[in-house]
């Protein structure tokens, strides 16, 4: 993974693995969203690279764990996944709006919808126990 | 595959020590006479509990219920600790060490049945013959203790 | 005032939940069989979670992340994967010794059969993490768990040889009947005890769900370097009244039970009480600690959303585990397995599990790119330098004592 790239604040350089990798993604309120588990490159007509898109979920982690963990957990996440060809969690780089300890993006967690296992527990089994939305 | 391994490894060792305390030969005399030591030293932990409870019980320092559990947990080791012990296959010759510590064991179990029965009645002239039974009892594991020593 | 009343609070929430199932037998069991040979552990031990809980709490106040949160980025998924699964092997492990020592506290009390207890337990440990504002549980248990002060006082009122028992804790030596693998072998255990994983992912996942900030920080090391020695104290006690009560009388420890006798000796039924009130909160609390611990770190690997600062159903994924957790201890206990075995087993394993935790908290609270100008200073980096290369000596060290100690024996 080499390229450099400036993914929002115009002039400030950042590292693709350094400041994204394995970061966790927030949305403006704070909400935690997933981790980026991998980064979608893309050839630029110049010919470099650039960070096109962040990847989330087991579909984009699995390749990173490499060897026979990596497969297996790729392959138990395309028997679950409802889509017949499923692709991994996408949020395009534009959507980025701050990267400090986090990497901020624009929408809502829940506008975003990108995250079926926590939807698919919350409908089944903790949204179903009494008390699930009351706050603290 | 490193990262599975460093995470089944503790579960392993666990399984493997566990498999390994079901089935202990004595391997020569000296082991057979270190597990007796060691068998007589916890039946006399076991008895002196018993003992240190009854005497609360009968000074009023301690509640009827958690001197209950002691007794009785103390009770139910005695037994574990005889059959463990019991079923050690014994080296020629040992014979009568495995008799006497298998006694020395059953009578402790006997003492501390006493104490518990009497914790549980909470009759003062039970848990005084309890004190005693378990004071002899003490004194014949000391003995024990330091002949094998 | 209320500043003073809030340090306070903290100080003493900090003392009363320091002590965990793992503390109370390792130590009682210690002081029946070594006296006070072993205290320098503790000692040490504390010292060490000081310097590590110390950093973690300050990663997670100025830069809003848990420590756990920041170890994937800075060691990779697959390092970070490896790193999960020993602690929340070592976590659930804890977990489940603590729901155990839940129900034996309570069968202490009532005479009820702990196994019918356990279920209840694990329930009412769910019940609390599903609905029991964070702050409540801390403050709660923290100050319950102060009734263990019974044990110091029990110290006092055996009217020990103060000096002899200075000159034991100072002069560690090992008793002439005892081996040296098997004191060395406690030794891990207890400093496994003192040190165990979960604390430091715990404090550090609670100082972002209490939203500390900078101007955090000077409160949250005076809980630290104020509250965990006292804490510790409180160990050092509990091992001293064993050292004065079982160590005579030739009792070893493998129940509950008897961890509490020396306090019966010295303060008779109301003490007793007292110590059963303090086992029930120390066990509890940690309970509660280590189930949203197991919680946490999962939660914080995936970049689930976590914590009890938002409503469940949006940290569904989080809250599944820990209920998965709770059901999983309670069947883990429902087979008759011992708590106090368990609880033996835990310490040591926490042992061998201390380098892959505390290695990342040194990284990451080195990184400028989290902590800013916070990074660790000269201090922090050697004495943490010093415990991690002491913590992997201890790791390394620790299963193959237990096999040729037959875990003690």
């Amino acid at each position: 993974m080499t390229p450099n790239d400036t993914p929002a604040a115009p002039g400030r350089q950042y590292d693709a693995v350094l400041h994204l990798l394995d970061r966790q993604i927030v949305d403006p309120d704070d909400l935690l969203i997933a981790k980026v588990d991998d980064l979608e490159l893309t050839r630029r007509d110049d010919g470099r690279w650039a960070v096109s898109a962040i990847l989330t979920g087991p579909g984009a982690l699995g390749p990173r764990l490499h060897g026979r963990l990596g497969e297996w957990v790729g392959a138990v996440w395309r028997r679950l996944h409802p889509d017949a060809d499923p692709a991994p969690g996408r949020i395009p780089i534009s959507d980025v709006i701050d990267i400090d300890s986090a990497v901020t993006v624009a929408r809502h967690r829940d506008a975003l919808q990108i995250d079926g296992l926590e939807i698919w527990v919350r409908e089944h089994v903790v949204g179903r126990l009494p008390g699930s939305r009351h706050a603290e | 595959m490193r990262p599975t391994w460093r995470s089944f490894g503790p579960a392993l060792l666990v399984a493997g020590q566990l498999l390994a305390g079901c089935v202990t030969p004595a391997t020569g005399a000296d082991s057979y006479h270190d597990k007796a030591s060691t068998t007589v030293g916890a039946a006399a932990s076991e008895v002196a509990t018993a003992q240190l409870t009854v005497r609360l019980v009968r000074r009023d320092r301690i509640q009827k219920p958690y001197a209950d559990e002691t007794v009785t947990a103390s009770e139910t080791a005695l037994g574990s600790i005889g059959n463990a012990f019991g079923s050690v296959q014994p080296p020629t010759g040992d014979d009568r060490l495995r008799d006497e510590v298998t006694t020395l064991v059953s009578d402790a179990e006997d003492a501390v049945a006493h104490a518990r029965i009497a914790v549980r009645r909470g009759d003062s002239r039970d848990l005084a013959d309890a004190a005693r039974e378990l004071s002899r009892s003490a004194h014949q594991l000391a003995k024990a203790q330091q002949a094998l020593s | 005032m209320k500043k003073v009343f809030s340090i306070a609070l903290g100080v003493l929430t900090a003392i009363g939940g320091f002590v965990d199932i793992g503390d109370m037998v390792t130590n009682s069991l210690v002081g029946a069989r070594f006296g006070l040979s072993l205290a320098w552990v503790v000692v040490v031990g504390v010292l060490g979670i000081c310097v590590f809980a110390e950093m973690s709490g300050r990663v997670a106040a100025v830069s809003g992340r848990a420590t756990f949160d920041l170890v994937r980025e800075r060691l990779g998924p697959r390092v970070g994967l490896a790193n999960l699964l020993a602690s929340m092997a070592v976590t659930l492990l804890t977990f489940v010794a603590e729901i155990g020592g839940v129900a034996l506290a309570l069968e202490l009390a009532t005479s009820v059969n702990y196994l019918l207890w356990i279920p209840l337990v694990a329930a009412a440990v769910w019940l609390v993490l599903w609905r029991t504002k964070f702050s409540i549980i801390e403050n709660v248990f923290g100050l319950l768990g102060l009734a263990l002060v019974v044990f110091a006082v029990a110290v006092w009122q055996l009217g020990p040889d103060w000096g002899m028992l200075w000159h034991d804790a100072t002069h560690p030596t090992k008793p002439g009947t005892e081996g040296l693998p098997t004191y060395l072998y406690y030794a891990v255990a207890l400093f496994g005890a003192a040190m165990t994983p979960y604390e430091v992912f715990f404090f550090s996942s609670g100082g972002v769900e209490e939203r500390w900030r900078e101007s955090d920080l000077t409160t949250m090391r005076n809980n630290v370097f104020v509250g965990f020695p006292l804490g510790g104290l409180l160990s050092l006690a509990i091992a001293a009244t064993a050292a004065l009560v079982l160590l005579p009388a030739g009792i070893q420890v493998d129940t509950l039970g008897q961890v509490g006798l020396p306090v019966a000796v010295a303060l008779g039924k109301l003490g007793l009480a007292v110590a059963l009130l303090g086992f029930f909160a120390a066990t509890f609390g940690a309970a509660c600690e280590t189930g949203l611990s197991v919680g946490y770190s999962i939660a914080q690997y995936f970049g689930w959303q976590w914590g009890k600062y938002v409503r469940p159903r949006q940290a569904a994924r989080f809250h599944l585990v820990l209920l998965l957790s709770a059901v999983i201890a309670a069947a883990v206990l429902l087979t008759t397995i011992d708590p106090i075995k368990v609880t033996e087993y835990s310490v040591v394993f926490s042992a061998v599990a201390l380098p892959l935790t505390y290695f990342p908290i040194l990284v990451v609270a080195n990184d400028p790119d989290y902590m800013g100008n916070r990074v660790n200073g000269r201090l922090a980096n050697a004495l943490g330098t010093v415990y991690l290369v002491l913590i992997l000596i201890v790791a390394l060290a620790a299963i193959p004592l237990m096999i040729a100690t037959k875990a003690g024996m």
